[in-house]
C-alpha cells in the first residue's frame, strides 16, 4: 500500500502554504494599535471584530493542538466528536467575523476575516489528515508482509540446511508478530483481499475529495472511516492492542481488581502476546 | 525491564506489574483485557498472574476485576488458546 502518499494530496485553496502544521496566528495578543481601537470611541463593530478575531484565533490554535494530540491513536471517537463540535463553533464565529468586517469596512479587516476562513479549511484538512494517518496503520502490515515475502523467498532459494531452519524459524515468528496467530492459507488470502479493499476505499475517498476539508466532510468522512474499520477487522481480526499498551505507558494506571490464575513460569517468560519481544520494537 | 508498568493500588501504593498480554475476545468486542503478574511464585515452576478488564478514560486506565462468571470463562479460554499458539 505504498501509494498512500499524503504529500501528493492537493488542497484546492491556493493560499494555503503548508499542509502539515496548524495555523500560525500572529494575532494571539491584541497589539497596541488594536488596543487603541478598543479603547477609543471607534465603532462598536470594530471592537466586536477584534474580540471575535482574537477568540477565533485562540479557538483555532486550541483545536489544532487537540488534533495533534490525536496523532498515532486509533481509538478516539469521543475526541473527534468534541473536535467536530469545536470546529462547528469556530466556523460560526468566522461567519460573524466576515459580517463584522463588512460593517467596519476596511480592506485589512476583510482580508483578515478571509484568513480565518482559510485557517478553518486548513483545520478541517488537518483533522481529516490526522485521522487518515491513524487509520493507515495497515501500512505497517504491508511492510511486514514484504518481510515475510523476502523470508519465504530465501527459504525457497536457500541450499544450506541450517540457514533454512533459521529462516523458517524467523518466518514463523514474523507471521505470529504480524497476524497474532498461526495462519491458514485461506486466512492469508482473506487478508490480502481485505488489504486490496482498503486501498480501493482510500483511493475512492481521495478521488471525491473527502479529505480536502471543503466538502461536507463529517458525514462522508465518517462513512469512509466506518468502511475502513470493517476492513481492518478482516485484516487484523482484533483491535490493535499494541496501541493500548503504548497508551498504558503514557497514562496513569489504577489497579482496582484482577482475577487470579496460575501460569507456568515458562509461559510468562516466553509468551509475549501482542507486545514487542524483548529487545525488539515494531 | 521489558513490558513493565507502574500501577497505583489502594492508598496510592505503587506496584510494578509485568504485562504478559493484552487481548480482546469476540464476545465482548468493546473490552480489552490485560494479563499481568507481580511475579509471585506459587512453586518452582508456577507463578500467580491476573487478568483484569482495561477501562480507559481520557486521562487514565483502570484495571478492573472480572465479576461475571461467563465472561471470565470466555476470557480465560481465549487466553489459554493464545498461549497454546
Amino acid at each position: 500500500m505504498n501509494d498512500l502518499d499524503f504529500d501528493s494530496i492537493e488542497i484546492p485553496t491556493d493560499d494555503i502554504e503548508s499542509l502539515d502544521l496548524g495555523p500560525e496566528f500572529p494575532n494571539m495578543e491584541i497589539s497596541d494599535n488594536e488596543a487603541q481601537i478598543l479603547n477609543s470611541n471607534n465603532s462598536v463593530s470594530d471592537k466586536h471584530f477584534l474580540k471575535a478575531e482574537k477568540k477565533a484565533s485562540e479557538r483555532i490554535a486550541n483545536i489544532n493542538g487537540k488534533i495533534k494530540l490525536l496523532a498515532g491513536f486509533h481509538e478516539y471517537g469521543d475526541e473527534i466528536f468534541k473536535i467536530d463540535r469545536a470546529i462547528k463553533k469556530v466556523d460560526k464565529l468566522s461567519d460573524r467575523i466576515v459580517r463584522l468586517s463588512s460593517k467596519s469596512g476596511t480592506i485589512d479587516k476583510r482580508q483578515r476575516s478571509f484568513t480565518i476562513k482559510e485557517e478553518i479549511i486548513r483545520l478541517k484538512f488537518n483533522r481529516n489528515q490526522t485521522i487518515l494517518n491513524n487509520e493507515f496503520k495497515a501500512d505497517y502490515i504491508n511492510d511486514d508482509k514484504e518481510k515475510l515475502h523476502q523470508l519465504k523467498e530465501k527459504i525457497d532459494q536457500g541450499t544450506d540446511y541450517r540457514e533454512y531452519k533459521t529462516n523458517l524459524k524467523k518466518l514463523k515468528k514474523a507471521e505470529k508478530d504480524l497476524y497474532g496467530k498461526k495462519l491458514k492459507k485461506s486466512d492469508v488470502k482473506k487478508i490480502d483481499e481485505a488489504i486490496q479493499e482498503r486501498e480501493r476505499i482510500i483511493a475512492g475517498a481521495k478521488n471525491i475529495g473527502i479529505i480536502d476539508g471543503k466538502r461536507e466532510y463529517r458525514k462522508e468522512f465518517r462513512n469512509v472511516m466506518n468502511q475502513l474499520r470493517e476492513v481492518d477487522k478482516k485484516i487484523i481480526g482484533k483491535r490493535n492492542t499494541k496501541e493500548v499498551y503504548e497508551r498504558l505507558k503514557q497514562k496513569s494506571c489504577y489497579l482496582i481488581g484482577g482475577t487470579e490464575l496460575v501460569l507456568p513460569r515458562e509461559i510468562v517468560e516466553l509468551h509475549q502476546g501482542i507486545l514487542p519481544n524483548k529487545g525488539e520494537s515494531r | 525491564m521489558e513490558n513493565e508498568l507502574i500501577v497505583s493500588g489502594e492508598n496510592g501504593i505503587k506496584y510494578t506489574i509485568k504485562v504478559i498480554d493484552i487481548f480482546t475476545v469476540d464476545e465482548y468486542p468493546d473490552k480489552e483485557y490485560i494479563v499481568y503478574t507481580f511475579e509471585e511464585p506459587v512453586d518452582a515452576e508456577q507463578i500467580k498472574a491476573y487478568i483484569s478488564i482495561l477501562k480507559e478514560t481520557e486521562t487514565d486506565f483502570s484495571l478492573l476485576g472480572i465479576s461475571d462468571k461467563d465472561e471470565w470463562e470466555i476470557v480465560l479460554n481465549a487466553f489459554n488458546k493464545a498461549i497454546a499458539n
